[in-house]
């Protein structure tokens, strides 16, 4: 049990992360971002590209997040030019066109087969309580941590962060004090988007994903934000860890472990009907 | 060295709510509109900020247009817009909900000099103030970004008539420093009180214009033919 | 196109039809079979533009249903070898349609994002429980092999078409009666649909079990058409093409779901054909569809059949003209009246004045609604404090106060869309404060909106059939109440878009629609906020009647007092979520305490 807990870890981190980025976009611009990993896989790819023609890891990691900052901050700006007014679904319709353009470049760029990524530490190994925890495990989850507790942190303690804030709670009024409220948006699209690229080059060394399988990552991550009903970082944090443990367990049991990956997010769904029963009408009026 | 809008008309929802309005809001000075619900005094207001585009007609501040500027850079020129319903940022403290604007030392302590009650409550947050405390803060916070023309909605709205007094003081008193306010309210007595001039709206147009004290004396014309909608004879 | 157009939309018919034919026959098999996998995404583009285009429900599983098709019948056809490949199509569909259904059902209160979202991860899960093992007959190598003689290429193709014009002749069908007309409504705002009395959570479990029918048979028709499928037609990446193509193409309509066939056969074939990668395709749909959402217009086919609207409607009067209001019949190329013109003085009238018999027989009605001891609590903030109200039968009742006094609080309690409150609502004596907001329309308790939720999509014809469709009065009394509240507020010609009538003109036809479902009792939100003063004029006088000309009870929220003098008998003042007066309507504007709240005078409470 434990041990399958423990091997579902760097992917419970990993979605961890990618919930709150969602939750942290969604609360601050309204939107759900369905290219949020697609994004994060196009910066791990152009890291282990770098790698590839021989630049060093850590410098070809930091262009990676700059890449991915770059594109989500162009998303991010396009988001806010063009769909400043339409509901919150046409803009999720929005970022589906964006997870397909992105595939596509992702697909010309590096091509649709899985290839080996390389990890960004060294293959050391504890045991903890009976159990082998790898050092990426150990990593991965202290960078969930560090995303959950330090973007929380920096909301509240920040200038940028408190006006992020009130971004979330009064867009309108926040404009009206002299905030130019596009800049703060296209900001945290970035933010978001570096992150992610991380989650992915944490993620990548286990899995060695094509880059399709890398983009579609947002959909366990969308379920733990669900949870969170898109709002609660905590909620959503916890849900992405749960997710990957689930996935962790059910891989030691054998009848179950074919379908693993689907088990969570049918948890997930009856989770959100049981919670949205008394949740009779749209928006306010 | 005015606020001024010339056949300005604007729409909301595919509906034109006003119509060709001429207004000047002159500095160091309180000028009132007033009107009925519905009259379309909020619009005028949002259209003047920048919450809404302009669909005909020009606006400018100090001589300068800010007809097509967005909501941020007409505050950068100096308009300040207290929205009706008091918009505090609520879970932000007071301290906080001021720092979105300016976290210098200067704009607190200016603030708690103008509220003092603001200064007990510097660490609350703002979604469990009172709602005079909130007005408070509002108006604290549109006064940090330093306007020239300050356009404030429905000051009184669901406030003790105790607590309007005391904010309506502050305005007097923000008007003396050289300021020009812009108050609208839909209670027409304490507005006229401190008014210079003041403006009658009904059905998105200005249908009249005096004088505060001229209006104030007029109190049962006023009410009859704006309020009530009296019938003819 | 709609109604109106009835030879054309046949000839059409017999003409797309013909040609069909002609290209089957006289075609090269492999474009033959080109043409036949257009219809199949034709079928998914339309199951996608059901849900999404029409239904306003974004739906990112469509290929998930397919699958469920398109397994079944494989498993089928490996188990029975020989059996009629359209029952096999058919038995697929409806398996994909129950578990759409039910997907439908189980969602009822998940909405909007939250609801995408749902949809993804169910295709998501059903992709990976897919790809554990493979489809029916793979394993063994035994392909669907469709019975005679839909063996053949052309037939099958013929099969196709044929299926995909059968289904969408019975969705159109379904689409004219009032569930599917419904669910236009849904997509516009669930609370409106409820106020018309439309059971929402039905409406969408129908649109996803229809849906997912449409999308079943099309992965049926792929396991005949490919013999062995594979999990890498039915990703989660595919259905967000189809979501993608459909939204491009406007697949609300037919026209734009076989537009969207094309596309998705014929882009990546040209690109083949020019030697250039497929996934090309893809970023190129994505950026029109991009496009699309940008403008907000619809998608090709909407946008073409929108532009046809303007012209065949242009120069016909298509806002409302309200008797009395004056001036010429506004067309479309002239500016609203409400820009026109002079705008008159106050002249309204006053009911006091032109029928003082009215005022002496007040006591002597019964009441139609009774309000006692109604508070409503939104989040510990007090919006209604033990209200006590009663609206006779036959009257105009108007509830005046300033903002935030509680005024749509009161309509939201009365018609059921307040999430809790305390007290008793009855009507006629029956107490309805347990009834859904749905059972409530029912009982003859109707409302409009303060913001207006006209239908957009619909014609004028459809939303009043539509909102007099719970109410079960036979289908002459209905068309004559139908006729009888068009003529009475001035409304357009039955087939005119709402789309293009002016959001006045909208507000009228909504007042149409909830009195033309014969009502007890109305509630009117703020019915002339924004129109000119001639308007609201008229519409005052034709509120005043409408207890006289429909037998309905008024309740009228309304700010300008000219209106309220004007329509209301009675009015109640509320002032922060309590009764402040209430009373004759001249006797109660004379009220000092009244004339205190309205400017906000310092008197002893």
């Amino acid at each position: 049990m434990l041990d399958g807990v423990i091997s579902g870890l760097i992917s419970g981190s990993v979605y961890a992360i990618l919930a709150v980025c969602v939750v942290m976009l969604y609360r601050l611009t309204g939107v759900v971002n369905v290219g949020l990993a697609a994004t994060g896989a196009l910066g791990a790819y152009a890291c282990y590209a770098l790698v590839g023609a021989g630049m060093p890891l850590v410098a070809a990691a930091l262009i990676g997040l700059l890449v991915s900052g770059s594109v989500a901050g162009l998303a991010g700006l396009v988001l806010a030019r063009w769909f400043g007014q339409p509901s919150a679904t046409i803009r999720l319709v929005v970022t589906v066109v964006l997870l397909v353009v992105i595939l596509s470049l992702g697909f010309r760029l590096f091509g649709d087969s899985p290839r080996v990524m390389p990890s960004l530490l060294p293959e050391v190994s504890f045991v903890l309580a009976g159990v082998r925890v790898s050092l990426a495990t150990f990593v991965a989850f202290g960078c969930a941590v560090l995303v959950a507790v330090g973007l929380t942190l920096l909301l509240r303690h920040t200038r940028i962060g408190i006006r992020m804030e009130a971004m979330s709670e009064r867009p309108t009024t926040l404009q009206l004090l002299g905030v130019n409220t596009r800049v703060l948006s296209v900001v945290v699209w970035s933010a978001t988007g570096a992150i992610a690229a991380l989650a992915m080059l944490l993620i990548a060394p286990t899995r060695n994903p094509t880059f399709e399988a890398m983009a579609f990552l947002v959909v366990p991550a969308l379920a733990a934000a669900l949870l969170g009903a898109f709002s609660n970082v905590w909620v959503a944090a916890a849900g992405g860890l749960a997710i990957g443990a689930l996935e962790g367990i059910g891989a030691r049991i054998d009848w179950l472990s074919s379908y693993r990956g689907a088990i969570p997010f049918l948890l997930v769904i009856i989770a959100l009907i049981w919670l949205r029963r008394r949740e009779v009408w749209d928006a306010a009026r | 060295m005015t606020l001024s809008a010339t056949g300005l008309t604007v729409r909301r929802g595919g509906l034109t709510i006003c119509r060709d309005i001429d207004l000047v809001v002159p500095v160091g000075e309180i000028t009132v509109l007033l009107g009925a619900n519905g009259a379309g005094k909020s619009t005028l207001l949002d259209g003047l900020s920048g919450v809404l585009p302009v669909a005909a007609g020009a606006i400018h501040l100090d001589g300068h247009s800010l007809t097509r500027l967005p909501p941020h850079r007409r505050a950068a020129r100096g308009l300040a817009y207290v929205e009706q319903g008091r918009t505090v940022f609520e879970r932000l403290t007071v301290r906080q909900n001021l720092a979105v604007v300016d976290r210098s030392r200067r704009t607190l302590d200016r603030s708690f000099e103008l509220f003092p009650r603001l200064a007990e409550k510097r660490d609350i947050r703002a979604g469990l103030l009172s709602g005079g405390e909130q007005q408070m803060l509002v108006i604290a916070r549109a006064l940090a970004t330093d306007p020239r023309v300050l356009l404030v909605d429905e000051l009184s709205l669901g406030l003790a008539p105790r607590v309007v007094r005391t904010l309506m003081e502050a305005l007097v008193g923000l008007a003396a420093t050289g300021v020009g306010v812009l108050l609208v309210e839909q209670y027409a007595q304490l507005a006229l009180e401190v008014g210079t001039t003041a403006h009658v709206m009904r059905q998105g147009r200005i249908v009249r214009s005096a004088a505060c004290a001229t209006l104030l004396a007029d109190r049962d014309a006023l009410l009859s033919s704006h309020y009530f909608g009296s019938p003819i004879g | 196109m709609r109604r109106g157009s009835g030879p054309g939309l046949a000839i059409a018919a017999v003409a797309g039809i013909s040609l069909l034919v002609a290209l089957g026959l006289a075609l090269p098999v492999y474009w033959v079979y080109l043409l036949t996998t257009v219809a199949i995404a034709a079928l998914i583009a339309r199951s996608v533009g059901l849900l999404t285009n029409q239904a306003g429900l974004i739906t990112l599983c469509q290929m998930a249903f397919a699958a469920i098709g398109g397994w079944v019948v494989s498993w089928i056809a490996l188990a029975w070898p020989g059996a009629p490949f359209l029952l096999l199509v058919l038995l697929g569909g409806v398996a994909a349609a129950s578990v759409g259904l039910l997907l439908g059902l189980a969602t009822a209160r998940i909405r909007g994002v939250e609801l995408a979202v749902v949809t993804l991860g169910f295709g998501a899960a059903l992709d990976l429980v897919l790809r554990q093992g493979a489809f029916p007959g793979v394993g063994s190598g035994t392909p669907v092999i469709p019975s005679a003689p839909f063996d053949d290429p052309r037939w099958f193709f013929a099969l196709c078409w044929a299926i995909l014009l059968v289904l969408q002749s019975g969705s159109a069908l379904l689409g004219r009666t009032a569930h599917g007309l419904g669910w236009a409504a849904i997509r516009t705002s669930e609370r409106a649909a409820a106020a018309l009395g439309m059971r929402v959570g039905r409406a969408k479990a129908s649109a996803f079990g229809v849906g997912s029918l449409f999308a079943g048979v099309a992965g049926g028709l792929l396991a005949g058409q490919y013999g062995l499928l594979t999990t890498a037609v039915f990703t989660p990446l595919a259905s967000m093409m189809h979501l993608v193509t459909a939204v491009l193409c406007g697949a609300s309509l037919f026209s734009g779901a076989v537009l969207a066939g094309v596309f998705s056969v014929f882009m990546p074939e040209a690109l083949r054909r020019l030697g250039l990668p497929l996934d090309v395709g893809n970023a190129l749909l994505a950026i029109g569809a991009f496009d699309v959402l940008r403008r907000g217009g619809g998608g090709i086919a909407e946008q073409a059949r929108a532009k046809l609207q303007d012209r065949a409607f242009r120069g016909a009067r298509v806002a409302c003209e309200l008797p009395g209001a004056g001036g010429s019949p506004k067309s479309r190329d002239l500016p609203p009246s409400s820009e026109r013109g002079t705008v008159l003085r106050a002249g309204y009238r006053s009911t006091a004045q032109r029928d003082p018999a009215r005022r002496g027989d007040r006591h002597s009605r019964q009441a139609c609604l009774e309000i006692s001891g109604l508070s409503v609590s939104y989040g510990g903030n007090r919006a209604l404090d033990a209200v006590d109200l009663t609206v006779r039968a036959g009257e105009v009742h108007a509830l005046i106060g300033s903002n935030g006094a509680g005024k749509t609080t009161l309509i939201d309690a009365v018609t059921g869309f307040a999430t809790a409150h305390s007290g008793i609502v009855r009507v006629d004596g029956a107490e309805i404060d347990r009834l859904s907001a749905q059972k409530r329309a029912d009982r003859g308790v109707r409302r409009t909106f303060q913001q207006g939720r006209a239908i957009e999509a619909l014609s004028v014809g459809d939303y009043l059939r539509l909102a007099v469709a719970a109410e079960s009065g036979g289908r002459a009394a209905e068309t004559e109440r139908v006729r009888s509240v068009s003529a009475y507020f001035g409304l357009p010609d039955a087939n005119v878009p709402i789309r293009l009538m002016d959001a006045g003109s909208r507000r009228v036809l909504e007042i149409a629609g909830a009195l033309a479902s014969g009502p007890r009792v109305l509630l009117l939100d703020e019915p002339a906020a924004g129109s000119a003063e001639t308007e609201s004029r008229a519409l005052a006088e034709l509120v005043r009647r409408i207890p006289a000309e429909f037998g309905c009870t008024v309740l009228l929220i309304e700010h300008d007092m000219g209106f309220v003098r004007a329509a209301a008998t009675r009015v109640t003042v509320l002032d922060d979520g309590r009764v402040l007066a209430e009373g004759a309507v001249d006797e109660v504007l004379a009220d000092p305490r009244v004339v205190a709240a309205y400017l906000g005078e310092e008197v002893a409470r």
